[in-house]
């Protein structure tokens, strides 16, 4: 099956040293500069990881989320702005609801929710945002790679 | 009393259209070896009116509107009928003005055969409503809900691999009548190749389903592999209803939570602590009390 033949490079089973493929989405009031971004990554996480700049968390369609796990990213990641904050005012409310029920929705299908993470969190907290970064991506480290686990 | 109800509406359609109520009734138009859909426009035709198939006529209705210049279109409604003339009426895609509807009553036997929650329309019009009956059995959802997420992934792999891609699913289904619909966009579904990659396809069309899906049974009935996608589409109306309270179908007036803010779409105090457990690690560091 085709999932098997793209195996990406880095492909384990899982554990703590998988290093897990990201889509990663950020607002572009709160997170303009996708560089700044990329290096908030953890290092080895930031080489391969897709960045996509949008201009709302509620930009983020249900779509976006079917194909990053169709193209075989292990993990998706929004960052947007905290409630209260957003430019589009209540766009994050949006993008609450939606993730809520996606992630309910991947868990359903088959695919652990945990593998989509929304974080509305204040930007010029650079610490804090790097801290559950990696806390996710440990985590996705340890579900492993979506094309052979789920 | 299949005959009654028959009567019944055929009664209430021919009343309308002498009247002037409407000028031509939607309906099925049995009597030829087969049920059809058809629409009978002189009384003296409704001695053909059948209520003897279940067939998603508002997806008809939706086409005809759009070619009919003027005048009231009356349908005959099943439960599951009337409930997808609210999500149309929700999604604008109708002028609720020129639509009336004839409801019928299912009988236990048809709402057994459907699998049925709620087995008539509000209003009416032929036969007697089975309140308080749901006819749905869940046995099936609690297998897959019972299985671990990766027991999960092999069951839907395994089920969706059979999809052939033919549309049936979507064309049947009479929410499922956007103008351009992403499914056939390669920028999200690869064009030309079955079965389509997990998860594309059906994640999107579920989603897209998510707050208007009635649970009719009409994509499940259409799908030649026997995908069994209402299990889906259930499962996510459960969800809805247990993060949102929102139940599809049941008031043109209840908005859709996924186009509302929290506070003119709050979630229910389940799914409050839900957001609030995976939003944990954040909410923690910067004092994020619930919403
Ligand atoms: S059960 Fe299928 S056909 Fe009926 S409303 Fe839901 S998605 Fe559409
Ligand atoms: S009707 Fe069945 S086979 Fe056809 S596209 Fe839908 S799920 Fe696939």
């Amino acid at each position: 099956m085709r999932i098997y033949e793209r195996l990406g490079e880095g492909f384990r089973e899982g554990g703590p040293d998988y290093l897990p493929s990201l889509a990663v989405f950020h607002c572009r009031w709160c997170f303009p500069d996708a560089e700044r971004v990329r290096a908030m990554l953890p290092e080895r996480a930031a080489e391969k990881a897709l960045l996509v700049r949008v201009d709302c968390t509620a930009r983020i369609e249900a779509e976006f989320v079917a194909k990053a796990f169709s193209e075989g990213y292990d993990g998706l990641l929004v960052l947007g702005c905290e409630l209260g904050e957003c430019h589009h005012l209540t766009g994050n409310h949006r993008a609450l609801k939606r993730f809520a029920l996606l992630r309910n929705m991947l868990s359903l299908l088959g695919i652990y929710p945990e593998r989509l993470r929304l974080m509305l969190v204040p930007p010029f907290d650079e610490e804090l945002v790097r801290a559950s970064i990696s806390e996710y991506v440990s985590e996705l480290g340890e579900l492993g790679s979506f094309r052979y686990l789920g | 009393m299949e005959e009654r109800r028959e009567e019944q509406a055929r009664e209430r359609a021919r009343s309308m259209l002498l009247s002037g109520e409407a000028r031509a009734v939607l309906g099925l138009r049995g009597g030829r070896g087969q049920v059809l859909p058809y629409l009978f426009s002189r009384p003296e035709e409704l001695g053909d009116l059948s209520l003897s198939g279940i067939y998603p006529l508002a997806k008809v209705a939706l086409r005809l509107l759009e070619k009919w210049e003027g005048g009231r279109l009356a349908v005959v409604s099943r439960g599951c009928d009337e409930r997808h003339f609210v999500e149309l009426e929700k999604k604008n895609a109708l002028d609720t003005r020129r639509v009336a509807l004839i409801g019928v009553a299912c009988t236990e036997e048809e709402a057994r055969e459907c699998g049925c929650s709620r087995p008539y329309p509000n209003q009416v019009d032929a036969g007697h409503p089975l309140a308080d009956a749901d006819f749905f059995d869940r046995r099936e959802l609690e297998e897959l809900l019972g299985m671990k997420v990766s027991e999960r992934r092999r069951y839907w792999t395994e089920v969706l691999s059979r999809c052939i891609k033919c549309y049936g699913c979507r064309n049947s289904c009479p929410l499922c009548n956007c103008v351009d619909c992403r499914l056939e966009e390669s920028r999200w579904v690869r064009v030309g190749e079955i079965p389509p990659e997990y998860p594309s396809f059906h994640l999107i069309r579920a989603f897209h389903l998510a707050d208007k899906c009635v649970d009719c049974g009409a994509c499940e009935r259409a799908c030649p592999m026997h995908i069994p996608i209402r299990r889906l589409h259930r499962l996510i109306g459960e969800e809805m209803k247990r993060l949102f309270d929102y139940r599809a179908g049941r008031d043109a007036g209840e908005k859709s939570p996924l186009l509302t803010d929290l506070e003119e779409g709050p979630f229910t105090t389940e799914g409050e602590d839900e957001v609030a457990r995976f939003m944990e690690a954040v909410a923690r560091e910067v004092g994020w009390v619930g919403l």
